[in-house]
């Protein structure tokens, strides 16, 4: 794995988030370091998505701090759409735009967000399909792919921003087994070029292999922390134990 | 509840078959065309047509039943053999005879005339041209507007009903309207109406009919004649005219 | 039925052309407020959404009949009368064309919102996530796709206006049912005249029909 650097991309202190009456994030604290990949584990319920989900504010956040590369994404007037430019996300069900072809997907934002012009978009867009496989398909359109291809697409688009940090939101959970494996692929090479990733996912044994801090959640709290050797192999909470022995 | 909505519905169920049991002469008319027809205060359906029509009746011995269908469905209704005569304050036209329809003699002369609104500048047909008129579909009224657009140049709107013609003019979407005299004078007193007759306006008018559609019902033409001839006679056919106009 | 033809023709014609001028103002106006109406309506704006569904249920509760004349009357004498504006008079035409689009609008509202709410949520997150500001997701990524389920209603509601316009014979706008009504109160010729005015409106909006159909094809060639 890429070394980790001390500089901190993600810092989040006393995170609280609820729906309604409902206290899904209790109090969540814990800080990403740039080139760091942290896999969040927990049982379905226990906020694990919702918490990666107030990383981009896609949740409004209810109480608490989320700083994302030094910008205080809780701040009313944090201009949230220029801190999205750099924080990819890849969620579970693909959503890739199904109005669009596969290249079109990738040219959106770049172009739209005057990120860059025409033809450097599109280049771009080829450079990242080659990346993950797929360039073959750039004419295709979302509904004409399998679900690895497209959440390959999907990872593909959200690199098209250049973005210092990716959010991955169970990118396997609905994929047919034999897909996952494509996938996962496309995230380990990320992780090897030192993309800070935060990854919510119930794939262990990739997160034994790729993660340098394993979170396990429950309840609305970050009950355990540590390397991958350390939550897997010596669990030091009786819940986390609970879990690893139900997935394992 | 089901009771109740069950009760309901057997009495529209009766209403609606009334007309149909009926054996007499079902005459079809207008639902408001004062004073001709409309349904005054306390809620009975009166006015010159359906007087004249009750007098004839009574004094040639035969029996009826009014409906109140309004003007496009009265003559709709005597086409299809629903109704066997109407009486709506309808003139007796070479157009509307060589549609086959047959009239009785005229029972009412009415003159036309032209109303602006009151304190308008409009003073004779010459304020006309470029502007805009109402009138009522149907009326002799509507035909006398028709008769002087092209030479006075003006336009024509057409409206349904009295109210909303009056209502235009009042409201100044059209600047005049065409109307029977003696209902526009009759109206515009009873209701207090911000609307003044152009003098000098009047047409030489013409007679309103009793028209049947199928030529089988001569003998009630033969008879609403007769009887109109009697009741002008005697005296019942002005008393109708007075109740109604002063 | 040949003497109408000869005779009232032209008039028909001229009618028939009225109802679609007085249906292509309303509509163009409907889309407009149905556009905004409906996008009110799925916005996090609690007010926004308020006022746009109260919209809805007002229009949608009141006949077009007593707008009609509502607008025609009740606006002018809102302004002349109780505001003492002074003249300010409607024609039949924008009487018309402001009952058509409120009508009409309040409708396209609700196929918009229904249209909009079809769309995964997931689109607008994706699009967001990227760093795209809420109108231009919607307008790149969620009302293309919400659009092309909506067009089977947009059209079928376009032709219930088209045939609304008939209610506004009332006030007096010269559109194909008011100049029929005149047509037999001259001629005496009821069933010929509606006859007639049948085949036409048949023939309008049989040809709408269609194109609308090569429309919604060619909208679903796109994915």
């Amino acid at each position: 794995m890429a070394a980790k650097t001390d500089k901190v991309k993600v810092h989040v202190s006393h995170l609280k988030k609820s729906f309604g009456r409902l206290e899904v994030l209790k109090d969540v604290s814990t800080d990403v370091y740039e080139g760091e990949v942290v896999v969040i584990i927990g049982p379905s319920g226990s906020g694990k998505s919702t918490f990666l989900r107030c990383m981009n504010r896609l949740e409004e956040i209810t109480a608490g701090e989320v700083v994302v590369d030094g910008v205080n994404i809780t701040d009313r007037h944090t201009d949230i759409n220029r801190v999205r430019e750099n924080v990819g996300m890849v969620f579970q069900h693909f959503n890739l735009f199904a109005n669009m072809n596969v290249l079109r997907n990738l040219m959106l934002a770049p172009v739209d967000l005057k990120k860059a012009d025409k033809d450097t978009a599109r280049e771009r867009a080829l450079q990242m399909l080659d990346r993950v496989g797929l360039r073959d398909k750039a004419e295709a359109y979302p509904s004409q792919l399998s679900g690895g291809q497209k959440q390959r697409v999907a990872i593909a688009r959200a690199l098209c921003m250049k973005p210092d940090i990716m959010l991955f939101d169970e990118p396997t959970s609905a994929l047919d087994p034999e897909m996952v494996g494509e996938v996962l692929e496309v995230m380990k090479e990320l992780a090897r070029e030192g993309m800070t990733m935060i990854i919510v996912t119930h794939e262990m044994g990739f997160a034994r292999e790729v993660a340098d801090r394993v979170l396990f959640m429950d309840g609305g709290y970050i009950v355990e922390e540590g390397t991958p050797a350390e939550v897997f192999g010596s669990p030091k909470n009786a819940r986390t134990r609970d879990f690893l022995n139900k997935v394992l | 509840m089901k009771k109740l909505f069950a009760a309901v519905l057997a009495l529209c169920l009766c209403f609606a078959l009334t007309g149909a049991v009926a054996e007499d002469y079902v005459i079809a008319t207008d639902t408001v065309f004062k004073p001709f027809e409309y349904t005054d205060a306390s809620g009975n359906f009166v006015g010159i047509d359906v007087d004249i029509l009750a007098a004839i009746a009574e004094d040639q011995g035969f029996t009826y039943t009014l409906n109140s269908l309004g003007w496009d469905a009265a003559i709709a209704a005597c086409q299809a053999g629903q109704a066997d005569g109407m009486i709506a304050g309808a003139s007796i036209t070479d157009e509307r005879k060589a549609s086959g329809w047959i009239f009785s003699d005229g029972y009412f002369d009415a003159t036309q005339c032209m109303t602006v609104a009151a304190g308008s500048d409009i003073a004779s047909f010459d304020d006309l041209a470029g502007k805009n008129v109402a009138v009522k579909t149907g009326t002799q009224g509507a035909s006398y507007a028709e008769s002087l657009k092209d030479q006075y140049g003006f336009t024509i709107t057409y409206f349904e009903d009295s109210p909303t013609m009056y209502q235009a003019v009042i409201g100044g979407q059209t600047v005049a309207c065409f109307e029977d005299t003696p209902i526009m004078a009759a109206t515009i007193k009873e209701n207090g109406l911000p609307l003044q007759i152009v003098e000098g306006s009047e047409n030489a008018g013409s007679p309103y009919g009793f028209a049947i559609f199928s030529a089988d019902k001569q003998e009630l033409v033969d008879k609403f004649n007769a009887g109109l001839a009697n009741i002008k006679a005697n005296g019942k056919y002005d008393e109708i005219l007075a109740k109604y106009l002063d | 039925m040949a003497r109408i033809l000869t005779v009232y023709g032209e008039l028909l014609l001229r009618a028939m052309g009225q109802t679609l001028l007085l249906a292509l103002c309303g509509l163009f106006f409907a889309c407009i407020i149905g556009l905004i109406v409906g996008l009110m309506s799925v916005i996090k704006n609690r007010a926004c959404r308020v006022v746009a569904a109260v919209f809805v249920d007002v229009i949608r509760g009141v006949p077009m009949i007593v707008l009609a004349y509502f607008v025609f009357f009740g606006v002018p004498y809102l302004f002349n009368t109780i505001l003492g504006v002074g003249g300010v008079t409607l024609s039949a035409l924008q009487a018309g064309t402001i009952c058509l689009a409120l009508n009409c609008g309040a409708y396209m509202a609700e196929i918009i919102r229904a249209g909009i709410e079809s769309v995964d949520r997931g689109q607008m997150e994706a699009a967001r996530s990227l760093g795209l500001p809420y109108w231009r997701a919607m307008y790149r990524v969620v009302l293309p796709q919400a659009i092309r389920t909506m067009i089977p209603s947009i059209i079928n509601q376009f032709i219930i206006t088209l045939k609304d316009t008939s209610i506004l014979s009332v006030i007096g706008f010269p559109e194909l049912v008011n100049t029929a009504k005149n047509v037999v109160a001259n001629t005496f010729m009821s069933f010929q005249t509606w006859a007639i005015v049948a085949v036409m409106y048949l023939i309008v909006i049989t040809a709408l029909s269609r194109v609308a159909k090569v429309l919604e094809r060619r909208m679903s060639r796109g994915r």
